[in-house]
């Protein structure tokens, strides 16, 4: 898949950094939360994983506001409803799509929130492995490891590390 | 008014208020990326979101709160309505709605032994079966020979003795107007105690008023307050009388060119020339029955054929029972029966020192009746006496008189020099009493039932909340018994649906049968008996229901 060249974002609708800067050269990195002195504003690829992976870590009725948004993901790991392998795909699927749908509703609502360009629009998610990392100590992880595909044909690999309390 | 929390606001009103929030935003700064996942959505919009649909909810309730029409449908809808939001409205209008009042009553406490005195202190709480709290309205010591304050303590003749507490029930509302004999029981011990029970029908609480009652009030309350029409003089008194003990229910005004105003027409040709007023007033949602209730009857000096049985007579006068309506009963003190004996009734007065416009003829003082100023008397024959009541010559009896509450202070405040209209003579009134019963049977689903509990208290209260209405019929009742969850109602026997009976301002009983209790069947005006000078009363022990599952 060819990737994007251009890293200008003039004219480009912001947003305020929120995960760990993501560097497109690397093949694949950790996306975690991150506090730095001085705050960062993300746009193109950047925005659209940052958009992504906050949704995809939201627990469905957590927001107050839109209690619509989010999925069982974290809340299934954490019940101990993962047992394997197989059910750690099928909550993955059901959060990933809910994710994609909550992410739909205003990228599809131009009047509002204007255009999106092309490397922002996310087309699909592949999930390439999800990893149960066992810590006695600090009680372990589960590593989401995922391909996002935009609609201008950028592929970008991600791993989104999330707290499992597996022991 | 509601509360109004961010558990209140649905997700909706939030999405509105968000997406106003995006639209104003975007216009400003539409470099702002504000979509779904955005942390400037959640810094931006989200929270300030939700502070805008609380203050746009906070704004609607406050609205739907000013409107006495969305509070009434708000209450029919069984939500609960704050009273305080009601009388916000209506104070625009210089009134307020009628708060429910309490019930009252003497409680009969049954002990075992007379040999001591028996202490009820103030506050002392009595229950009925169905949780109702009433209590003691002050210190009771009873003993069976009382001095000072205390009060007497009767013996039954089987060993137990009996004293009255006064009560007074906790809260508001009509289930306090107890039925006489109901069985009570004290919250905390009381020495030798072994049973209570009301000792007559308790009588004074009320429901709070329903709202559609009160916007319909509002239109009286617009008036002038002079006595100068009937609204005006309805307004008048329920300035006065709607937030004390005896709310104003309805008022019927009869003046000039009303058939049952007899103090106009004292002239040769007796024609009605004006210038007097009946203010006939119903403050009462059941049968008012007068507190004092212990009188003393004199033998009746003539001769007997034997020494086992004495004729009474019970002088009542307007000082001891102020607007007394008609007597409901006599009975021996330590009876706790329903029963009473047979009595016939003489009226009298003295109106020498009365400055209001009242002819009197000997016995004939029809003119005074229901007012503050007829006096009682009240003969009762054949009454078994003991040796010692032949000795005085005299004995207790226990009569219950209807009579209208507060009707000193109701003539007082009409005759009072502030108030009162300089060009004409009013007279206050309690109504002529229809004292109605009910039969019915009704037929209902077995799958649904039916509460006949339920039934008998809306029939009632439907029934002692009406005005001068002149006619109540079938259909009233049946309509609140469909309501109910009725399958169909029957009649108990054949035209027997109602029964009622009156008396007029002579005295004269009239019974009235049938589907419809109508006025116009025994109409007097004479007799000052008119659908507008009466009211109809039903006490809950008048409604027989019988059930059948269908």
């Amino acid at each position: 898949m060819p990737r994007a060249t251009t890293r200008s974002y003039a004219g480009r609708q912001v947003d305020l950094e929120l995960l760990k800067h993501i560097e497109e050269t690397l093949p694949k990195q950790p996306v975690e939360p991150d506090v730095v002195e001085t705050p960062r504003i993300v746009s193109g690829i950047e925005k659209a994983v940052q958009r992504y992976t906050k949704l995809f870590l939201t627990n469905l009725g957590s927001v107050r506001l839109d209690t619509t948004i989010g999925n069982d993901l974290l809340r299934g790991i954490a019940e101990g409803r993962v047992q394997n392998q197989a059910e750690l795909d099928h909550l993955y699927s059901e959060a990933n799509a809910a994710t994609l749908d909550a992410l739909s509703i205003d990228d599809e609502d131009t009047d509002v929130y204007g255009d999106i360009p092309d490397d922002e629009r996310i087309e699909s998610t592949t999930l390439e492995n999800l990893e149960l990392v066992y810590d006695s100590m600090t009680g372990g992880r589960v590593k989401v490891h995922i391909i996002l595909t935009t609609a201008a044909g950028n592929d970008f690999r991600f791993i989104i590390p999330v707290a499992a309390g597996v022991t | 008014m509601r509360e109004i929390t961010l558990d209140s606001i649905t997700d909706d009103q939030l999405q509105s208020e968000a997406q106003l929030l995006v639209n104003m935003l975007r216009v400003k700064y539409p470099k702002l990326d504000l979509r779904r996942g955005t942390v400037l959505r959640d810094l931006l919009v989200d929270a300030d979101a939700a502070v805008g649909a609380w203050f746009a909810a906070q704004a609607d309730e406050q609205r739907l709160a000013s409107s006495l029409l969305t509070l009434s449908e708000r209450a029919e809808a069984g939500e609960e309505i704050d009273e305080a939001d009601v009388n916000a409205v209506l104070s625009n209008f210089d009134m307020k709605s009628v708060s429910g009042t309490k019930a009252r009553g003497y409680v009969r406490v049954l002990v075992s032994s007379g040999d001591r005195t028996h202490t009820v202190l103030e506050g002392t709480k009595f229950r009925t079966v169905d949780d109702v709290f009433f209590s003691a309205m002050w210190d009771v010591s009873a003993a069976t020979t009382p001095s000072g304050d205390q009060v007497k303590q009767y013996a039954t003749g089987t060993g137990t003795f009996w004293y009255l507490v006064p009560v007074e029930a906790d809260e508001p509302g009509a289930n306090g107007n107890l039925e006489q004999g109901l069985a009570l029981e004290p919250a905390t011990a009381l020495a030798d105690f072994v049973s209570a029970s009301s000792y007559a029908a308790f009588s004074g609480g009320s429901d709070l008023e329903e709202l559609d009652k009160t916007v319909d009030r509002i239109k009286s309350s617009l008036s002038v307050r002079n006595l100068t029409s009937s609204t005006a003089v309805e307004a008048q008194l329920r300035d006065r009388y709607d937030s004390g003990d005896n709310p104003i229910v309805a008022v019927s005004v009869c003046g000039y060119g009303n058939a049952a105003q007899r103090r106009d027409k004292h002239n040769l040709f007796g024609t009605a020339v004006g210038g007097r007023a009946d203010i006939y007033v119903r403050n009462f949602t059941e049968l008012p029955i007068a507190d004092n209730q212990s009188h003393t009857g004199t033998v009746v000096d003539r001769e007997y054929d034997s020494d086992e049985t004495r004729d009474f007579t019970i002088s009542i006068p307007h000082d001891d029972t102020p607007g007394g309506l008609f007597v409901y009963s006599v009975s021996d003190p330590d009876s706790n029966a329903l029963a009473s004996y047979a009595f016939t009734v003489d009226y009298s007065g003295d109106v020498s020192g009365v400055w209001h416009d009242f002819k009197t003829d000997g016995d004939d003082v029809h003119e005074l009746a229901n007012t503050v100023w007829r006096d009682f008397t009240i003969t009762v024959k054949g009454v078994p006496v003991t040796g010692e009541e032949l000795a005085a010559g005299e004995k207790e009896f226990r009569v219950v008189m209807v009579s209208l509450p507060a009707a000193e202070s109701l003539q007082e405040y009409v005759d009072d020099g502030l108030v009162r209209n300089v060009a004409s003579d009013y007279v206050v009134r309690g109504p002529m009493i229809v004292n109605m019963s009910v039969n019915a049977v009704v037929r209902y689903r077995y799958s649904t039932g039916f509460d006949v509990s339920r039934a008998v208290a809306e029939i009632c209260q439907y029934v002692n909340n009406t005005g001068f209405q002149g006619r109540m019929t079938r259909s009233e009742i049946s309509a609140i018994l469909m309501d109910l969850g009725a399958a169909s109602v029957d009649l108990f026997d054949e035209n027997d649906m109602l029964y009622g009976y009156v008396y007029d301002a002579y005295g004269v009983k009239h019974e009235l049968t049938g589907d419809a209790l109508d006025l116009d069947l025994v109409e007097n005006p004479e007799a000052m008996l008119t659908a507008d000078t009466a009211v109809f009363v039903l006490e809950p022990k008048n409604v027989h229901i019988t059930t059948m599952a269908v």
